[in-house]
């Protein structure tokens, strides 16, 4: 690294008493030794691993990291070594460096050789040098001074340095080599499992990455990129490239001294990087012929940003992640997988988003679909606790993008198949109130609700607040009975799943509304739950909704009875309860007084409603 | 007197130009410090080389081929258990407790749950009993009954509890799931319950070792009760002998 140290200093009629000078003592040594650095570990493997490359370019240096077996830290290179002067001079020495005519090597402080002192108090080097291998031992000694021993000698016929750092084997060793993963030529790691990522794309200028953050490589040395004190907006795992010397690092090496001049110099490389990285990608996706391509293509690209695409005059959102698919009423998933709690669950409203390694079905038979799809999903090669598995009835906007649909029908049967038991029939009872035929006896229904006085369902007793709001949805006494049933029609109480999805929908929308009021979960809206039913008493709202909060996590659960729903009247409007309240309030500017207050009870609703009354009046 | 350095927190032994070092942070530290002033030059360097201090410790139950520590059978043993076994003989324990432990382990019929059981050993302390059994705590309502439901296990000193292995959640993400519980000293207060009994698991009979609270806690399909404890205390890398006086139980 260049240091060029030629500061403006032009004075006159002062007489120079002395200069400052460095005390060299114990403290001083600790500041620049273990009070340097904030992380140690990375520094040493930073410092020695620089020195290594500075000192041989062309053999790749060894690092091994420390492990249980063998817990130190080593770095290996392959230069001339270190001759004894050398030892003496340049490496026991602070603030001595032989690097700092140009700007092809790494180092200039003179700081880095003496890096292990941050975290040991004693390490081995161990020099090759001109035929004789030579160990050393530096080490503090007790004034707190580092002193060096020559330890050994005996001849040799490699060339090179080996330092030798006792360390505790921790992950930590081996996250610090993230920081000379753009060594060049690549060290030789030993000790962990690191793998060296390739850049996606590779300028003179900087280098994508397929995962990270972003990062400033001076020369070979990797820092971490801060990206706040260049731009508001979120990076890319870009790599800027920066020639050693023409941008300004810590004492400490361990990052980048934001000065202004810096920052501009970092914007004014990263903005036309960001450019031409998307211009490169824009070009590729030129040569996409399906969106099936595309996607491949945004796959593990840096850029997120999302992309419409039109396929048979559907628009499609695509990114690097995932395919946005319209909403569709059709699409199931399976959840609880992994827990062994296989279920279906709607996508109800929610737009698709599918990911390269989902896997879709389609929805075209009903037996054994789990084992099936379970046994299916086997025999794919890229199934991991990620993948969503999905169930569609209307395949047309996978075939539109070309992504693969699995037809459950053409799926084998998995084991022995039971002899199907003998189907159950069920009989409908009519608005009339008469027995009737199910219109579809062809088809027997797969579920019944048994009949008693608890009335159970699915293991979930049902009470009769449930039967209520059957009546107001259905405006029809339905039931489902099994064939056996012989008691009497008037005691019937029962609730098939009566599924429709306007009801769904509506409730969906009302519940957080109609659980707050009629739940003490000490909401606002429970307090203002008296204020209504003054309301529903002067007949200005609806009736006030019955308790029914607590059954609403069943309803997603109910079966699609598509062959039932066919012969249910047209459904009745219901109310919006929150609508009307606003509506009532402020047709009546009076009454917002009575909402301020937030602690009516129920004792207070004969009150209300004469008050609400004369207010209206008025 | 071979050549070498003994700073506050490393040791340094030349022999023959080889380097030996070590950090204060090994258990085998104070062993090799001793070793030097009894001017035991040889064997201050094997404890401190890790290949040498286990397989002389293990008295050739134990080999190391490359990377990897192997048994008598040839099995890979994982080198999470690698500072327990030096603690162990710098404690001056015998060997064969930890002999026993390790081919329980391996007895351990699934690799999911084997690999969760290095998990734990790599982040806690290991008490083992003489048969190679490891000892954990379990907390229990104040009846003996256990904490969940109250109901179905009553676990009185002496008895000993056993589920299905299959019934037993071998996820180690569902952090609360089915099996017996039982945990190490730093999950104890996160244990409800009022009473804490000793329990005496074969590692083999461990399913998983769930992600939360540090690896501390343990799902198995087996446990013995030992004894109530008044005052837990953590487990130190050790054998105990739940018989006798020294035990700190």
């Amino acid at each position: 690294m260049l240091v060029e140290l030629n500061n403006t200093h032009q004075s006159s009629g002062l007489q120079k008493v002395c200069d400052f000078a460095i005390e060299t003592n114990g403290v001083m040594i600790k500041a620049l030794t273990s009070r340097l650095y904030s992380n140690p570990i990375a520094s040493i493997v930073r410092e020695l691993a620089s020195n290594a490359l500075d000192a041989c370019r062309t053999t790749p240096m060894t690092v091994r990291v420390p492990t249980q077996l063998d817990p130190s830290f080593s770095i290996r290179d392959h230069g001339p070594g270190l001759s004894p002067q050398q030892m003496a001079e340049v490496f026991t020495r602070f603030g001595a460096s032989t690097k700092r005519s140009d700007n092809s090597q790494i180092g200039g402080f003179g700081l880095g050789a003496k890096s292990p002192f941050a975290l040991v108090n004693s390490y081995t080097i161990i020099s090759h040098f001109e035929g004789t291998r030579t160990t050393y031992m530096a080490s503090i000694t007790s004034n707190g001074m580092p002193a060096l021993h020559s330890v050994n000698t005996r001849p040799t016929n490699e060339t090179g340095l080996e330092i030798i750092v006792p360390a505790t084997p921790t992950n930590q060793w081996v996250d610090a080599l993230s920081q000379i993963k753009f060594f060049h030529p690549r060290p030789i790691i030993k000790g962990c499992d690191f793998t060296f990522d390739d850049p996606t794309y590779d300028t003179p200028d900087y280098l994508v990455m397929p995962k990270g953050n972003a990062q400033v490589l001076i020369g070979p040395v990797a820092y971490p990129l801060n990206v706040q004190r260049i731009t508001p907006n979120s990076v890319p795992p870009f790599v800027l490239k920066f020639p050693i010397g023409s941008i300004e690092v810590t004492a400490s090496r361990e990052e980048i001294v934001y000065s202004a001049a810096t920052i501009s110099t970092l914007k004014a490389r990263l903005d036309p990087a960001l450019a031409h990285y998307k211009g490169v990608v824009d070009h590729l996706l030129t040569q996409c012929r399906t969106i099936h391509d595309v996607w491949r293509l945004l796959e593990g690209n840096v850029f997120n940003s999302d992309r419409i695409f039109l396929a048979k005059g559907i628009t499609y959102k695509v990114s690097s992640r995932y395919v946005a698919i319209p909403s569709s009423p059709d699409v199931r998933q399976v959840s609880g997988r992994r827990r062994k709690t296989w279920r279906l669950s709607s996508l109800g409203s929610s737009t698709l988003h599918l990911h390269q390694e989902d896997v879709v079905y389609l929805d075209d038979d009903t037996r054994k679909v789990k084992e099936r799809i379970e046994a299916h999903l086997r025999t794919l090669p890229n199934v991991t606790g990620g993948t969503d598995i999905y169930l569609v009835k209307d395949r047309t906007h996978f075939d539109n993008l070309g992504i693969p649909v699995v037809p459950i029908s053409t799926l084998p049967y998995t084991g022995t198949l039971r002899a199907s038991p003998k189907p159950r029939t069920f009989r409908i009872i009519g608005p009339s109130g008469k027995l009737a035929r199910d219109p579809n006896t062809a088809i027997p229904f797969t579920h019944y609700i048994k009949v008693n006085d608890n009335l159970e369902w699915r293991g979930v007793q049902i009470t009769s607040n449930l039967y209520s709001l059957m009546q107001a949805r259905c405006a029809a006494k339905l039931a489902v009975v099994p064939p056996s049933y012989r008691g009497s029609l008037d005691t019937l109480q029962d609730f098939g799943p009566h599924y429709d999805a306007k009801v769904d929908a509506f409730w969906k929308d009302h519940a957080s509304f109609v659980k707050d009021f009629t739940t003490y979960q000490g909401s606002l809206e429970y307090y203002r739950r008296p204020l209504y039913e003054a309301l529903a008493e002067l007949k200005l709202v609806s009736p006030v909704p019955s308790p029914t909060g607590a059954l609403f996590s069943y309803f997603t659960d109910w079966q699609d009875i598509s062959l039932l729903r066919k012969n249910l009247p047209a459904l009745p409007p219901s109310p919006n309860y929150k609508q009307e309240f606003t509506n009532v309030l402020n047709a009546h500017p009076h009454l917002h007084l009575l909402n301020k207050c937030s602690s009516w009870t129920s004792r207070d609703v004969p009150a209300l409603t004469s008050l609400i009354r004369t207010l209206i009046k008025e | 007197m071979y050549p070498h350095l003994i700073t506050d927190n490393t040791v340094t032994i030349l022999k023959d130009g080889d380097t030996f070092t070590l950090t204060a942070a090994s258990p085998a530290f104070p062993q090799v410090l001793d070793l030097i002033r009894e001017n035991r030059w040889d064997d201050a360097i094997h404890a401190m080389t890790p290949r040498i201090a286990i397989e002389e410790y293990a008295d050739g139950s134990l080999r190391i081929e490359g990377d990897t520590i192997r048994n008598r059978n040839g099995d890979a043993i994982d080198h999470a258990i690698i500072p327990h076994i030096l603690s162990m003989k710098a404690k001056g324990f015998d060997v064969a407790p930890l002999m026993a432990f390790l081919d329980k382990v391996l007895r351990n019929p699934s690799m999911r749950s084997r690999n969760q059981l290095w998990r734990f050993v790599s982040t806690n302390s290991i008490a083992i009993t003489p048969e190679g059994d490891l000892l954990f705590y379990k907390k229990v309502k104040d009846d003996y009954f256990d904490v969940h439901t109250g109901k179905s296990h009553r676990y009185t000193v002496g008895s000993t509890h056993s589920m299905p292995r299959s019934h037993v959640d071998d996820d180690p993400e569902s952090t609360c799931s089915h099996g017996l519980h039982v945990c190490s000293y730093e999950y104890l207060r996160e244990f409800g319950g009022q009473r804490t009994l000793l329990c005496q698991v074969d590692p083999a009979d461990v399913v998983s070792v769930p992600i939360d609270y540090h690896n501390t806690k343990v799902r198995v399909s087996r446990l013995h009760v030992l004894r109530e404890v008044q005052n837990p205390t953590p487990f130190d890398t050790g054998v105990y002998h739940n018989t006798s006086e020294e035990c700190p139980f």
